[in-house]
């Protein structure tokens, strides 16, 4: 389908987590000829959108403060026959009754307008932690329940999403279970046997994505989780692994006296302390999703614990990613590495199929080395070369190369371009020799000019980097 | 309720199916069926479906660019385009761990054969050694196949290694380099021979002349996305035609798991669990034919064991050619024009003299012609833009021989049942190479570098690969075919000891896994089993 033929979108808790990687997602469609669709955000204030994400001129962003006590939205908030993906909700250490005006009622007041809009399709992204079965002191889940009850309640078309743990870049669950995980000494919290399965945020975002384009699921929840399910022990030492760590057997801490504590100050002060009860029931609950084939259909087949290895090993944060790509900066990149590749002016269609394998070709750990060299190969043409091939020599499978690999990839099936890589260059035998000896001898030459430039801040990032070295070793 | 109930659309079980129908019988065929894509502009060639754009390249390189392939260390030189994304989709419901072993399964309407590359080769009689059938009961069934499938071949040395059929078609025209390999091969034909080395025309199952509703091989070079002529042959073709047959009825959408036995210990159908979702169902038939493919067929297997009270058997002897790929260079091509409006495959194929006729090795050699370049490109030792620029002129002289060994039956390599976690059942092959299956890997590979060199050919060692166990998707030996009323084998008309009216006529029956295409003679044995149960 067209994008710009598909239902507007609406949006809620884009400046969220998964939000965020909505909108990227979203904003990099903006760039691609007949991908872009309407969007409307619904964000709590505009002030509130973080600097790093990057909003399209073409979408409303719409002030909505869903703890509002206001019962119903101003009419005409949701464009008639709109689709909604509704993620925002109250998490944390916020007090019940906060959960409860958000999460329940805020979903009641937002389903409603939908209603009367006409909606195509209300996608709710909930949580696993609303069919727990131990959900005592997690005011949290019983909003989460709440919500999904008030969604299906109104009548319109809806799917409910319970994603379990998701991972990424910046996912607070993933951060606090690494602290576990990495120690001297590493914990976990009760047995440790309850059965975990991630999800990576980069996944999920795009199965919502479409989903929204699905037929709605009705009150059959869709529980979201990636690839094998394993105990929280598993989860850790997996973290560990991915960490370069030694292996070690996570120590128990038993939870029934700190939950019954927590409960107890939260009674008296309110949920003050750094951790509530309720969120302590990650340890006592499975967190793995029930199979679908909707799901097995539609979530990329994305390594959940990917972040695990990228995040430490070398400086790149959640703020890097937005360096990776915005939707302008993608068709600069794009146009770079083809110049280097030795196409000018690749078409709008190549710009697209760029911007659409991006996000694939970025799935993969990264580390200050791997940011600098695509810096430098997007600041000038000598940067590529240089980029290029210290890439080649350091980081073969690194995310430049991918970057230049899909670059490659796209201009061979340019309509425009692709003659330029189909076919051979025909000459005679011995100038094509001639040629293929004095390519050689300009790979060494620049691969030398590479190493003097590159090599010793590699080396002062290497000293530097203790972790680093931790795991080479 | 049809007579003989079918499990699996692949090669196996469309030719059996259509045997039975031609001999009167019904047939209920149950499959998953993935279903292919649309095909795009089915008149254009390869240069031009790119030029009218293909929505942005998506036909090339997937919605979301899927198809791109990237640098790793064990990264192929190719990838599947989007277009045959269905022939390895899985279900959810199958599970599998793999240990030292790494399949491709397929759960789409013609099985994994959709994928292939049509290289049909006749096995020798001595091959046939271990079968519980005469030497030559195959033969009349392979020429079946050929006049339903079309095979393009002609006679020339390879026939000391495999028989030609007789009726063949003849041979596709050859590309520029397969036919200046050709021309070297016969000016040193003495000299190759005497190190056992013999090269031919690749027998292929492709249309040279149309073939009812198929046409013949245009050379559009699009025979890796899938023929939009259907000149290369597709078990979802013989499919498409059995629908229209009064006997037959196809039933996609379901997984087999298990099948049902009656109080007297005979097969009476089969459960299934429809991919949508839903509870199980039971499908009945006189007769059960497992032809999923090996692996599936010994998980139905497996599982109907387990159902009956008898969960932990093992099936030992799992088999797979080692696959070895030999890239080279042929020097004196370099600058010269290429055609990318050409049969895209193999055009010639490479027979190695072992010491015995168990330790030949079977080869296939493909010039570059049109394909996706990025991954040949990546594969190369330089910066991203000097690669390019040396395969820019290094690209008529391309080529990549892929060469299969022989496997036998061993302990220890087989096919199992075990749980994960959460205690769902799951597929489990275990596969350890022995010492001196990498050394006849190794020799192999060193043997063709030499047969490559002689032919005035740099095979660069450092490019050579010896693919892991299940790169071939030649698997067999689970439930070998034998004389012998041992436990879990079949007997010579497949039918499996033990539980009468269940049949296996895909892989799982072989005795034995000579070095070569094994599509051809699963199809042959199966038409052989179909007359002979008939």
């Amino acid at each position: 389908m067209n994008r710009s033929e598909a239902a507007p979108l609406v949006l809620t808790g884009a400046t969220g987590f998964l939000g965020r990687e909505l909108v990227r997602r979203l904003a990099a469609e903006v760039a691609v000829p007949g991908a872009e669709r309407s969007v409307t955000l619904l964000v709590r204030s505009p002030d509130s959108l973080p600097p790093d994400v990057r909003i399209p001129s073409t979408w409303r962003v719409v002030a909505c403060d869903l703890s509002n006590q206001a019962s119903t939205l101003p009419p005409g908030i949701l464009p008639p026959a709109c689709v909604v993906l509704h993620l925002a909700a109250v998490t944390g250490r916020a007090p019940a009754a906060l959960m409860h005006r958000v999460n329940v009622d805020g979903t009641r007041m937002l389903a409603e307008a939908a209603r009367r809009a006409d909606a195509r399709h209300f996608v709710l992204v909930s949580s696993i932690a609303a069919g727990y079965r131990r959900q005592r002191w997690y005011p949290y889940a019983a909003s989460k329940q709440g919500a999904e009850a008030a969604l299906l309640a109104s009548g319109v078309p809806a799917t409910i999403v319970r994603p379990t743990m998701v991972f990424g870049p910046g996912s607070r669950v993933q951060e606090g279970l690494e602290r576990l995980a990495v120690g001297r000494f590493p914990i976990v919290l009760g047995g440790g046997n309850v059965l975990v399965q991630p999800v990576d945020v980069r996944d999920l975002a795009d199965l919502l994505l479409a989903l929204v384009d699905h037929r709605p699921m009705g009150a059959e929840p869709l529980e979201i989780g990636s690839g094998d399910r394993y105990s929280m022990r598993t989860l850790l030492a997996r973290i560990r692994a991915a960490r370069g760590l030694p292996a070690r057997s996570p120590w128990s801490v038993p939870l029934g006296l700190p939950r019954l504590g927590l409960a107890a100050a939260e009674g008296v002060f309110g949920p003050k302390l750094p951790v509530t009860a309720g969120q302590l029931s990650a340890f006592l609950n499975d967190s793995v999703a029930t199979s679908h084939p909707v799901v097995d259909l539609l979530l990329p087949p994305g390594d959940p614990l990917r972040s695990v290895v990228s995040a430490p090993s070398g400086g790149a944060t959640p703020g890097d990613d937005a360096a990776l790509g915005g939707a302008a900066e993608l068709e600069r990149e794009f146009k770079s590495l083809a110049q280097h590749l030795g196409t000018e002016r690749p078409s709008t269609e190549a710009v697209a199929a760029y911007c659409r394998g991006h996000p694939r070709a970025i799935a993969v750990p990264f580390d200050a080395l791997d940011l600098r060299l695509l810096r430098l190969a997007r600041r000038s043409p000598v940067g590529c070369v240089l980029a290029d091939s210290y890439a080649r020599l350091t980081r073969p499978y690194g995310l430049l190369r991918r970057k230049l690999v899909l670059a490659l990839a796209v201009l061979e099936a340019d309509p425009e371009r692709h003659a330029e890589y189909d076919t051979g260059r025909v000459s005679a035998l011995a100038v094509a020799w001639t040629e293929v000896v004095l390519l050689g001898v300009r790979w060494l030459a620049w691969t030398m000019i590479a190493v003097l430039v590159l090599a010793p801040g590699h080396l002062v990032d290497h000293w530097n980097s203790p972790r680093e070295t931790a795991r080479d070793g | 309720m049809a007579r003989y109930l079918v499990v699996g659309s692949g090669a196996t079980g469309v030719h059996f199916a259509q045997t039975m129908l031609e001999r009167g019988e019904t047939v209920e065929l149950i499959d998953v069926g993935y279903s292919p894509p649309a095909v795009e502009h089915p008149e254009l060639d390869f240069s031009a479906l790119k030029d009218a754009g293909t929505e942005g390249g998506r036909y090339f390189l997937g919605a979301a660019s899927e198809a791109v392939v990237y640098p790793a260390p064990d990264a192929k030189p190719y990838g599947f385009p989007p277009s045959k994304a269905h022939v390895f989709r899985r279900p959810g419901e199958f599970r599998l761990e793999e240990k030292g072993f790494a399949p491709l399964l397929s759960f789409a309407k013609g099985g994994l054969a959709e994928a292939w590359t049509g290289g049909s080769y006749e096995l020798r009689d001595e091959e046939l050694a271990d079968f519980p059938f005469a030497p030559g009961a195959l033969r009349p069934h392979y020429a079946t196949v050929a006049s339903r499938i079309g095979i393009a071949a002609t006679a020339d040395d390879l026939e000391s290694f495999s028989p030609l059929t007789p009726g063949s078609l003849a041979p596709l025209p050859a590309d520029s380099h397969s036919a200046w390999l050709l021309g070297r091969y016969q000016s040193r034909r003495a000299r190759l021979h005497a190190r056992g080395v013999a090269l031919g025309r690749s027998r292929v199952a492709v249309l040279s002349r149309d073939l009812g509703t198929r046409g013949r091989c245009t050379e559009l070079g699009r025979c890796l996305w899938g023929c939009p002529r259907g000149a290369l042959y597709a078990p979802s073709q013989t499919l498409a035609a059995l629908m229209s047959h009064p006997g037959f009825s196809y039933r996609p959408g379901l997984l087999v798991h298990r099948v049902l036995v009656g109080r007297g210990g005979e097969a009476i159908g089969v459960a299934a669990l429809p991919i949508d979702g839903g509870g199980e169902i039971e499908v009945r038939g006189d007769r059960v034919i497992l032809a999923a493919g090996a692996l599936a067929t010994s998980q139905i297997y497996l599982e109907t064991l387990a159902a009956g009270g008898r969960a932990g058997v093992e099936l030992d002897g799992l088999m797979d050619n080692r696959q070895a790929m030999v890239p080279f260079l042929s020097p004196s091509r370099v600058g010269a024009p290429i055609n990318l409006a050409s049969y895209q495959f193999h055009m010639l194929a490479l027979g190695l003299r072992g010491d015995t006729w168990r330790t030949d090795v079977h080869g296939q050699i493909t010039t570059l012609k049109s394909a996706a370049v990025h991954p040949i490109v990546a594969g190369l030792p330089f910066d991203l833009r000097t690669s390019l620029a040396v395969f820019r002129r290094l690209r008529a002289g391309l080529g990549v021989a892929n060469i299969w060994l022989s496997d036998s039956r061993r302990a220890g390599n087989r096919v199992r049942l075990g749980c994960d976690e959460v205690g769902r059942s799951r597929l489990v092959l275990d596969y350890a190479d022995h010492g001196h299956d990498l050394e006849a890997g190794r020799v192999a590979v060193e043997r063709t570098r030499a047969a490559l060199a002689e032919l005035g050919c740099l095979a660069p060692k450092a490019m050579t690969r010896l693919l892991p166990r299940g790169s071939s998707v030649h698997y067999a030996g689970t439930l070998p075919m034998g004389a012998a009323e041992t436990e879990h084998s079949t007997r010579a008309d497949g039918s499996v000891r033990g539980m009468a009216g269940l049949y296996v006529v895909d892989g799982a029956g072989f005795p034995w896994l000579p070095a070569k295409n094994l599509t051809y003679t699963l199809m042959a044995n199966a038409v052989r089993i179909a007359t002979t149960i008939s």
